[in-house]
């Protein structure tokens, strides 16, 4: 009875590798001592259900995958901008990026800050709370884009720069960088085979923000936040020697522009529809 | 003896479950199958939950960091024994007031309806 019963819950268990046989393990001796107190009917009927069980163990176990493949995300992220800055300074004397790789590389680094710092406020939300399927599906969604920009911010500056530099400190970053991807990637499958198709979830980081800290965090629209980010870019412009405001007020436009596009084509992916307040789809 | 839940909701229950999973390992230190009899006992009988539902709980504390799990062999049997953490122990000291007051507060509106 015990074995039919674990048979019915393995083949509902979606989670492979070391947690799957923890899982397994801890059903199994709890059974068995069950048995040997109650009979094996009644010990059947004291677990209770196996495939709601299975489901529930599985997005508890995919919420934790998440949530470490963010912690390395994270540590990716960071170390990945120590490379590239290391590969800028190494670069030729007088050497300088062609200006479209010189935007895409600003952008790609906007967006992999941007992202890394949603998706650790939205891991450090979901920690000390009950996750949900379509969650954990947009957090990982989250750390693979943050990823991917990361990725390309390095790809950027080693493709418009040539330089020497200690291979060490180069490499460092893409070994963490892929080391995170494929933790990324496992999460990112478990979370998507518990996911119902076309479930998705959205989660403001604002919301995230002001739970975390109790307080209410105030909501910036896209327009507000483009508008701060050229202020930003104006101001660190206008600081450096020989810039003319003409060229200022034009990099304060493109940074407008890259912030109000990222939104637009980002929003979707990364669960950003709604800003204001959480609103988690259940899966 | 192992209706789904008797004489408590199971819904309100399963909302409560983590706190008295934190309230069980108060105590001692436990494997899965010494917590559902703790939890019981505990509650003299009236709290039964589907045993298997500890286990995403545990999980989940274990996430928060509340609570921390070893291999142990006992009884000659491998088990997975939990651990109140020092975040779990004053995770349950601010749930216990939350539920103090909560609890105080319902009483006084249930009683006055009644």
């Amino acid at each position: 009875m015990i074995e039919d019963f674990l048979r019915e819950f393995e083949s509902e268990l979606k989670v492979r590798g070391r947690a799957r046989r923890r899982v397994v393990s801890e059903c199994r001796a709890h059974l068995e001592d069950l048995v040997a107190d109650h009979g094996p009917e009644a010990a059947v009927g004291a677990f209770g259900d196996p495939r709601p069980l299975a489901r529930m163990l599985d997005v508890e176990i995919a919420a934790s995958r998440a949530i470490r493949a963010t912690w390395m995300t994270a540590a990716a992220v960071a170390t990945t901008a120590v490379s590239t800055l290391a590969l800028i300074h190494s670069a030729d004397s007088g050497a300088s990026a062609p200006p479209v790789w010189a935007v895409a590389f600003f952008a790609a680094a906007q967006v992999a800050a941007t992202v890394t710092a949603i998706a650790l406020l939205h891991a450090a939300r979901i920690r000390r709370s009950p996750a949900s399927a379509a969650d954990t599906a947009l957090l990982a969604r989250r750390n693979r884009y943050a990823l991917i920009a990361a990725g390309f911010t390095m790809f950027c500056a080693g493709g418009a720069l040539t330089g020497n530099a200690s291979a060490a400190i180069l490499l460092a970053g893409p070994a963490l960088w892929l080391a995170a991807m494929l933790a990324v990637t496992r999460s990112s499958i478990l979370s998507s085979r518990l996911t119902t198709r076309g479930v998705k979830a959205d989660r403001s980081p604002y919301s995230d923000l002001g739970e975390l800290l109790h307080i209410q965090v105030p909501t910036i629209g896209p327009l507000a936040l483009a508008l701060l980010a050229a202020v930003g870019a104006m101001v660190r412009d206008s600081g450096e020697a020989g810039e003319t405001l003409s060229k200022v007020l034009v990099v304060g436009a493109i940074e407008a522009g890259l912030v109000l596009a990222a939104y637009l084509a980002m929003r979707r992916p990364l669960g950003l529809r709604q800003l204001r307040g959480s609103n988690i789809a259940g899966a | 003896m192992y209706s789904d839940v008797v004489g408590v909701n199971s819904d309100l229950l399963r909302g409560h479950l983590d706190r008295l999973l934190l309230a069980a390992l108060e105590r001692e230190s436990g494997h899965g199958y010494e917590l559902a009899r703790r939890l019981s006992e505990m509650s003299g009988g009236e709290l039964t939950v589907p045993e298997g539902s500890i286990y995403p709980a545990l999980h989940r504390l274990e996430r928060a960091g509340f609570i921390s799990s070893t291999w142990a062999r006992l009884d000659g049997r491998r088990r997975r024994v939990y651990e109140l953490s020092e975040a779990g122990r004053k995770q349950l000291g601010s749930w216990r007031m939350e539920w103090t007051k909560f609890s105080g507060l319902v009483d006084r509106v249930m009683g006055a309806t009644a």
